[in-house]
């Protein structure tokens, strides 16, 4: 047995753009064992729905995380109208899509240029970040705001987009691919990346089944997992296609995001094509909730669950988000044993941990 | 939505690690576990296989510890440390147990309510007083 040494990795390391804590056991240069401690921005947002107006909660619910901040406020109004019965406008589910869709490309795009970051590669870090402004301008140019949008809402969403700003999405979105095929490749093939990132932090299928992996993570295993096949909105209806991989390691993973991104995109210009004509966005909500529901959606991470208890009042009895970084952490602690210590940062990394989520 | 939810009430607490062992050997994944108030605490262990959810929910009697699933699903030891530390719930053999330490919070099991509380509708906000402008004469 070599020399036990214990390193602290976080809660402020240049990879993490937030905070989580690890304690890495190494013998010599190999991490025995990691033993995580979060916490540090837990914020209680699930006990204030209980004093929040179950209609103005949606607004809370998006600045759970300034990255996957639609989905949140999405996911919290699927589960109330579910529990009320409310049927969602066409329009509306489309609109829905879209959104979620472009924040799945940015939320990816994000992820990639952290990745190279990681790895070194300063400037394919900055050009998968340009590439990502031309999805925040969208954001800014249709909702008003670049990381909280406050368009969804319970019963369907607060603004439409016009015609003429839909054909520019299109446009726009159909430029960028030749431009995202050319940067993007650079993970693929460039050798740099790919010797940094092959065969590291292998997850077979069976362990991403047994530590309960989600999104990527799990897809990158072989595991044809991902909610949008649940049947909500209208995924069916757009060219929805579940991303996989089998090589479980590091580029696996980075290959199911950019693949994810192509097919998002995909699945815009065809939401694009299909929106109904019909201008109504939503539909009337009466009286309170009562019941319960858990809400199960793909997050660019990976699945979330939403439970509401609403006992006919406007306060809800509990909300409750699992989010897929908490639902990541114990495939990250498995994959961490046996690595180099010079790994982890880009391990950590590949799980696209949201620790504003986890922690809520 | 194609996927079918159900809720099944477990009679006994100590029919759970039973039910859970047959969910794992079923091939269920354990998606979720979480603390709520009805009359009482409760828990829910959700499962998810293809496009199906099955939700246990149990009612843990008071100072009686509920058994971990740790031993079961190894990945619950997150749900249960945060279970633990919130509400106060007492889970017993947690295979990584953080002792209270799993959350940074300034006060012990912020969700945790006293029995008469748990049935009651949340109090309305109090209004804050208005504000005005002090009169001309108060200004000098």
């Amino acid at each position: 047995m070599g020399n036990r040494t214990l390193i602290p990795f976080g809660p402020q390391h240049p990879v993490l753009p937030e905070p989580i804590h690890l304690d890495l056991v190494l013998e010599d240069e190999w991490v025995v064992e990691a033993i995580p401690s979060i916490g540090f921005i837990h914020r209680g947002l699930e006990k204030l729905v209980e004093v929040k107006d179950f209609q103005d909660y949606v607004y809370v619910a998006e600045r759970i995380c300034g990255i996957c901040s639609f989905k949140h406020g999405m996911g919290y109004s699927m589960a109330v109208e579910n529990v009320m019965g409310i049927t969602v406008p066409e329009r509306a589910e489309f609109l829905r899509a879209i959104w979620g869709e472009l924040s799945r490309v940015h939320s990816h795009l994000l992820w990639l240029g952290l990745a190279a970051d990681a790895l070194g590669f300063e400037n394919l870090f900055m050009h998968c970040w340009r590439l990502r402004e031309t999805i925040l301008d969208i954001f800014d140019m249709t909702t008003g705001g670049r990381v909280i949008f406050s368009v969804c809402k319970v019963g369907g969403v607060r603004k439409d987009i016009s015609a003429e700003k839909l054909a520019f999405i299109r446009e726009t979105l159909l430029g960028m691919r030749e431009e995202l095929n050319k940067v993007l490749t650079i993970f693929i093939d460039d050798a740099t990346v790919r010797n940094r990132m092959s065969g590291l932090g292998y997850v077979s299928p069976e362990d991403a089944h047994n530590f309960g992996a989600v999104g990527p993570m799990a897809r990158a295993s072989g595991i044809e997992m991902d909610c949008r096949t649940l049947g909500y909105n209208v995924y069916k209806e757009i060219g929805f296609k579940v991303i996989t991989e089998t090589s479980g390691d590091c580029l696996g993973r980075t290959k199911v995001r950019i693949r994810e991104i192509f097919n998002s995109i995909d699945m815009i210009v065809n939401a694009i094509d299909l929106i109904p004509k019909d201008t109504t966005i939503d539909a009337p909500v009466k009286g309170f909730p009562d019941g319960e529901y858990f809400a199960r959606l793909e997050q660019p991470r990976g699945e979330v669950v939403y439970y509401i208890r609403a006992n006919g009042t406007k306060f809800l009895e509990r909300m409750r988000m699992r989010t897929p970084t908490f639902a990541n952490i114990p495939i990250l602690l498995n994959l961490l044993k046996g690595v180099e210590l010079a790994d982890v940062p880009i391990l950590v990394l590949t799980i696209d941990p949201c620790i504003s989520c986890c922690e809520r | 939505m194609s996927e079918t939810q159900k809720v099944r009430d477990l009679s006994s607490v100590a029919e759970l690690t039973l039910v859970v062992t047959e969910k794992k050997s079923e091939g269920w994944r354990l998606c979720q576990m979480h603390a709520a108030y009805s009359d009482r605490l409760f828990l829910i262990y959700s499962f998810v296989r293809d496009q199906e959810m099955e939700n246990l929910r149990i009612y843990p009697e008071e100072g009686v510890p509920v058994e971990s699933i740790t031993g079961i699903y190894p990945y619950a030891f997150l749900y249960e440390n945060e279970i633990k530390e919130l509400f106060g719930v007492q889970i017993a053999n947690i295979s990584l147990d953080f002792q209270g330490t799993f959350y940074k919070i300034a006060k012990p099991t912020p969700f945790a309510k006293a029995p008469e509380e748990a049935d009651e509708i949340a109090p309305e906000k109090p209004k804050r007083p208005m504000k005005t402008a002090p009169k001309k004469e108060e200004r000098s």
